[in-house]
């Protein structure tokens, strides 16, 4: 399937004076919990290594999460962040959920960010930044309807 | 599922400019977008507060959720 990137502001500055947008490979993805789920706008980052999201996502879930399960990551220009990992159901509306590792962060400025581990790993993508398109093609998928879910 | 699928395919690069533009007055926090990606219906500093509000609007099952990055920095991996 092919998403499209999604443009948002830039304030331009002496570097991009002309620069009032920004096209970003932002995709709508689905998180879900037991009877609950959330969508999102995540940016799909082939240099992260992980799928980390903000803390805010797993409580509005919530997702149980253990202090000690965490991992870290260099964060540049102030040391590093952690984030807490568990098992959540993951969907883009259309395909089948499957179970995603992801990490929980209340750094204040994590994005919601698909990386390598899980999902790369399950979705080969290719930018299209000329077209304005993201190619994904799924792999190694279960198959869990996303239907299950009810309400948010 | 399938309602949303058609709503993103049927949002083609071209007339999604306006995503910028709504974007644009929030430097911080998250907005909750309507299913089609036409309107903001929601915003807050957080998660919740910016859920509880849309789900006044009896929106929240269907809003997609985008924590803003400043329109004044740019991004990139894992910095800040």
């Amino acid at each position: 399937m092919n998403v499209p990137y999604r443009p948002e502001p830039s304030t331009p500055g002496a570097a991009h004076p002309d620069r009032t947008s920004v096209l970003r490979p932002r995709i709508h993805i689905r998180l879900l919990h037991k009877n609950r789920f959330i969508d999102l706008l995540a940016l799909v980052d082939s240099g992260a290594d992980d799928c980390i999201f903000p803390l805010e996502v797993a409580t509005e879930l919530g997702l149980p999460l253990k202090k000690e399960n965490t991992n870290q990551y260099a964060w540049i220009g102030s040391g590093h962040i952690s984030a807490a990992f568990t098992h959540v159901q993951f969907a883009i509306p259309g395909e089948p959920a499957f179970q995603l590792y992801a990490g929980f962060s209340d750094a204040p400025s994590v994005v919601p960010i698909l990386g390598q581990a899980g999902f790369f790993d399950r979705v080969d993508v290719t930018f299209k930044k000329q077209k304005g398109l993201i190619e994904l093609k799924f792999t190694k998928l279960a198959k869990i309807s996303p239907r299950t879910a009810s309400t948010g | 599922m399938k309602a949303i699928q058609q709503k993103i395919r049927s949002d083609r690069p071209g007339s999604p400019h306006g995503l910028a533009e709504l974007l644009k007055p929030y430097h911080s926090g998250w907005v909750a977008l309507s299913s089609d990606e036409q309107e903001i219906v929601a915003s807050g500093e957080t998660l919740h507060e910016t859920r509880a509000r849309a789900m006044r609007h009896r929106t929240a099952n269907d809003a997609i959720f985008v924590k803003v990055i400043p329109p004044e920095q740019g991004y990139l991996p894992l910095s800040q």
